[in-house]
């Protein structure tokens, strides 16, 4: 009977041991078989309540805004002609790119593979910031691969299982990725930081650099773990920290992550 | 024949004790509870974002955890805060120990809570949603510190907020699944 008063603190013992047994697959680069056992049990329930949710949205979708769907409609067929212009424009430009690398003698660049995937779950209470996507392994999406969304830099894939992938967010805590900030007097590097909230903290800025409120900031593509050119956000709060010298910003992330549907993941190698 | 030989006699063929265990019953409870909790981890991801109002977000696994907290006994609460915890930090993949411990320790504390209220007041899941809230965040906060602690306990207290308003319809909701136990068959401690 004395067991039952105990049961909490066997409980809480076993988490700890569960959580150093975590960290401890984590520093080895392997994975915990049980936290990816209950991942194989709940993401399909999952899926299968997100493709729920997403038909009734799209039912009462159509039954209310069926009138700006069609005005939508025209103005994508026209921007859809365009695009297609756009794109042959550049299919030339491609091909004489290629021409040029092979006369030159340069190895012809492996093209980045990006596919699309669905943003199943969401986590965005602060200090978690996470999603997860529909793309695993069995689609050649690995661990550290970069996640685009709509409008810039959402993430790096953390743990790919088989059919689906644990995304984390820019902004979750001790993420940070190199950035350059794209001033019209000069292009200064910096580090984007994730601090658990709903910004990031542009770091280690020359304290000569030009810096304004409004200037974007983009991936600087140092260390090739995310590609360059990547828009990551806009400058909101600029100051000097006397301690260390450099100039620090807050940065407002481009990606709007309270209306995340669809993404893009880098297929790696 | 004398009492230490009925003793004898009792112990040879007493059951083994995994058998004692599966035959002891209460199992349809046990998977009510369950069911309750893996539900509230699914649609923890799948909705909590898109139920956004503003800052503040439902946090579906600790409302029903308040709620069975509060229904059930301790030990049931000590255990639905391990899974929970288990399950969250799955989906999740950090802070594994953390969220299990946090959740574990928060439900076993507000699971004592009937003995200051009655449980059958309709009211008295609130308490339990706020205490079991700050108290889950407060424990997750000191083994896992976030960067950011204001942002966490900005997040947390809206958070709280938001599962105030959904604390006593989906206490009502459970109670049709998981009916609250007797009082004093909760706190006895061969139960």
């Amino acid at each position: 009977m004395k067991r039952r008063r105990w049961t909490w603190l066997t409980l809480a013992a076993l988490g700890l041991i569960l959580g150093v047994y975590h960290n401890h697959r984590v520093r080895h680069g392997e994975v915990n078989p049980l936290t990816a056992l209950i991942r194989g049990l709940i993401l399909p329930l999952q899926r299968s309540a997100y493709s729920a949710t997403e038909g009734a949205e799209q039912f009462f979708a159509t039954l209310t805004q069926a009138h700006q769907a069609l005005r939508d409609h025209e103005n994508l067929l026209l921007e859809n002609a365009l695009l297609k212009q756009e794109l042959e424009r550049l299919k030339a430009l491609e091909t004489e790119n290629e021409s040029l690398r092979n006369l030159l003698n340069l190895r012809a660049q492996l093209p980045n593979e990006w596919v699309g995937c669905r943003i199943m779950s969401t986590y965005l209470q602060p200090g978690q910031q996470t999603v997860i996507i529909d793309r695993g392994v069995r689609d050649g999406v690995l661990a550290g691969a970069p996640v685009v969304a709509g409008d810039g830099l959402l993430g790096v894939v953390e743990r790919a299982d088989k059919n689906a992938s644990i995304v984390r967010m820019l902004t979750a805590p001790r993420m940070a990725v190199s950035a350059k900030v794209l001033n019209a007097q000069k292009i200064s590097i910096g580090v984007c930081e994730g601090r658990g909230e709903n910004r990031l903290l542009l770091n280690f800025i020359p304290p000569e650099a030009p810096l304004q409120v409004g200037d974007r900031v983009a991936t600087a593509g140092l260390g090739g773990k995310y590609p360059p050119n990547l828009p990551i956000g806009v400058v909101e709060q600029i100051w000097y920290d006397r301690q260390y010298s450099v100039k620090k910003a807050w940065v407002r992330p481009a990606v709007d992550f309270e209306r995340l549907s669809v993404a893009l993941v880098k297929r790696g190698k | 024949m004398s009492i230490s030989q009925l003793h004898y006699r009792y112990d040879r063929v007493q059951p083994h004790w995994f058998t004692r265990l599966l035959l002891s019953g209460g199992w349809g409870r046990v998977a009510r509870w369950v069911l309750l909790v893996v539900v509230a981890a699914v649609a923890q991801g799948v909705w909590a974002n898109r139920l956004r109002i503003g800052m503040a977000t439902p946090d579906f696994p600790l409302i029903v955890l308040a709620c069975l907290a509060i229904l059930t006994n301790p030990n049931t609460a000590a255990w639905a805060g391990f899974l929970t915890g288990l399950l969250h930090a799955s989906m999740l993949e950090q802070t594994v120990g953390s969220l299990i411990i946090s959740r574990t320790l928060a439900a076993t504390v507000v699971a004592y809570l009937p003995l200051l209220l009655s449980r059958q007041h309709w009211l008295s899941v609130v308490p339990a949603v706020i205490a079991l809230t700050l108290l889950a965040q407060g424990i997750l906060y000191l083994a896992a510190p976030a960067v950011a602690g204001s942002a966490f306990w900005q997040g947390t207290l809206w958070s709280m907020v938001y599962n105030i308003g959904l604390a006593i319809p989906s206490c009502w909701l459970i109670q049709r699944i998981v009916p609250p136990e007797l009082d004093e068959e909760s706190f006895l401690w061969n139960n």
